[in-house]
């Protein structure tokens, strides 16, 4: 049932690089709006991401329905949760659809991993992959599955270059080579630079410019 | 601004239909094919949004598990038809040299196969010779070191080419 499958993003990225806050700063935005987002935390051994955006977004907020903020611990290796065997997520997605088919769009975040995390194609419809220029200009030519395959190539925290000697030219250019025509943006999740860019994105190639659905709780 | 195209479903594919192989070289010599060109990951994808390489907005929902294959026709009309192009990809080529004996050769699939399948990597055999994608060209390098004690009864190449893996095998790649 084609017509009841919801949009599926993914957020990927090393640890600290900002994912959840990509996703604390890109809901509020949908939200205006008018869509309707749920969110899957994939954390490796706690759920802390989960309950902090349910603060953030649910509680403080209030855009977002704390049951729709949902936290999986994974274990282990992260990546296998979303990609070798994204069973488990797979059917947290299916409940939401089920529960909640008015949502417009389910945010999975993908436990703060290596260079080569990727999401099952089956899990996610646009995978987006964040990184931070404070690990380093050299990253995006460093290449990795998760840099080279991403539909959207996220660089947050330009404001730290000056303070650890990255140079935000370099990341652009290397970015390129690496990734082609497929875009990258710079961001900065503290503050909201650049993050309307990446709003644009997943409202163009995630959601395919359509309208929100109507309300029918 | 010309309208999107909408895709919901795979009509065929011109390297398995003669039928629309003849149709799409016929269109082709009127300048009315279109191709979307898509990465192997991308195969399994459901929802995209695509541009053809003349431009063309796509935007593409398939039924859940549908897999598009090198090939695929996803639009078709009397003014133009949209086909699935793989990107090429960088692939490791190991064969067994043809002179290898018989028992050898059994000595030999087994551990390329263990070596492989410690570097979980989806793999496609074709005409005697095993294929898997690699990252980098310095695997190769590497790829050699591992398949040192029996490199001589080898050849190991790097090429480049579309891969559409064996399926059914799950691998973790990283």
């Amino acid at each position: 049932m084609s017509s009841k499958r919801i949009p599926r993003l993914g957020v990927g990225g090393p640890v600290g690089s900002g994912k959840t806050m990509l996703i604390e700063r890109i809901v509020p935005i949908l939200a205006a709006r008018g869509y309707k987002v749920g969110i899957i935390s994939n954390d490796v051994v706690s759920k802390e991401d989960a309950e902090r955006m349910r603060r953030h977004l649910a509680k403080e907020m209030g855009i977002v329905p704390e049951e729709l903020v949902i936290g999986v611990a994974t274990g282990g290796c992260p990546h296998t949760a979303i990609r070798e065997d994204p069973s488990m997520n797979l059917a947290i997605v299916e409940e939401l659809e089920s529960k909640y088919p008015y949502l417009d769009l389910i945010v999975i975040e993908s436990g703060g991993d290596n260079i080569t995390t990727t999401f099952s194609p089956a899990l996610a419809d646009y995978f987006i992959y964040i990184v931070d220029v404070s690990a380093g200009d050299k990253y995006p030519r460093k290449r990795g599955l998760g840099i080279e395959t991403c539909d959207l190539l996220v660089i947050n925290k330009v404001d730290l270059a000056p303070y650890v000697g990255a140079d935000l030219s370099i990341m652009e250019r290397d970015a390129r080579i690496v990734r082609g025509s497929k875009p990258f943006v710079f961001v900065n999740c503290k503050t909201g630079e650049g993050i309307d860019k990446v709003v644009e994105h997943v409202i163009r190639d995630v959601l395919f410019e359509a309208p929100p659905k109507p309300i029918s709780r | 601004m010309s309208a999107s195209i909408h895709v919901g479903s795979i009509l065929g594919n011109v390297n398995r239909d003669s039928m629309l192989r003849a149709r799409y070289e016929d269109m082709s010599k009127q300048g009315l094919c279109e191709t979307v060109r898509i990465s192997r990951m991308e195969t399994e994808r459901v929802r995209m949004r695509k541009s053809t390489d003349k431009g063309s907005d796509v935007i593409i929902t398939l039924p859940q598990g549908s897999r598009l294959r090198h090939g695929d026709v996803i639009h078709l009309s009397d003014e133009r038809m949209i086909v699935v192009e793989l990107e090429e990809e960088d692939l490791a080529m190991v064969r067994i040299r043809d002179d290898t004996p018989a028992d050898h050769a059994v000595e030999m699939a087994a551990r390329i196969g263990h070596t492989i399948g410690n570097l979980h990597r989806p793999i496609k055999v074709e005409d005697r010779s095993i294929y898997f994608p690699i990252q980098a060209d310095t695997e190769m390098e590497m790829l050699r070191r591992l398949l040192d004690p029996i490199l001589d009864h080898l050849v190991v190449e790097k090429v480049r080419m579309v891969f559409e893996p064996e399926e059914g095998a799950e691998v973790h790649e990283h």
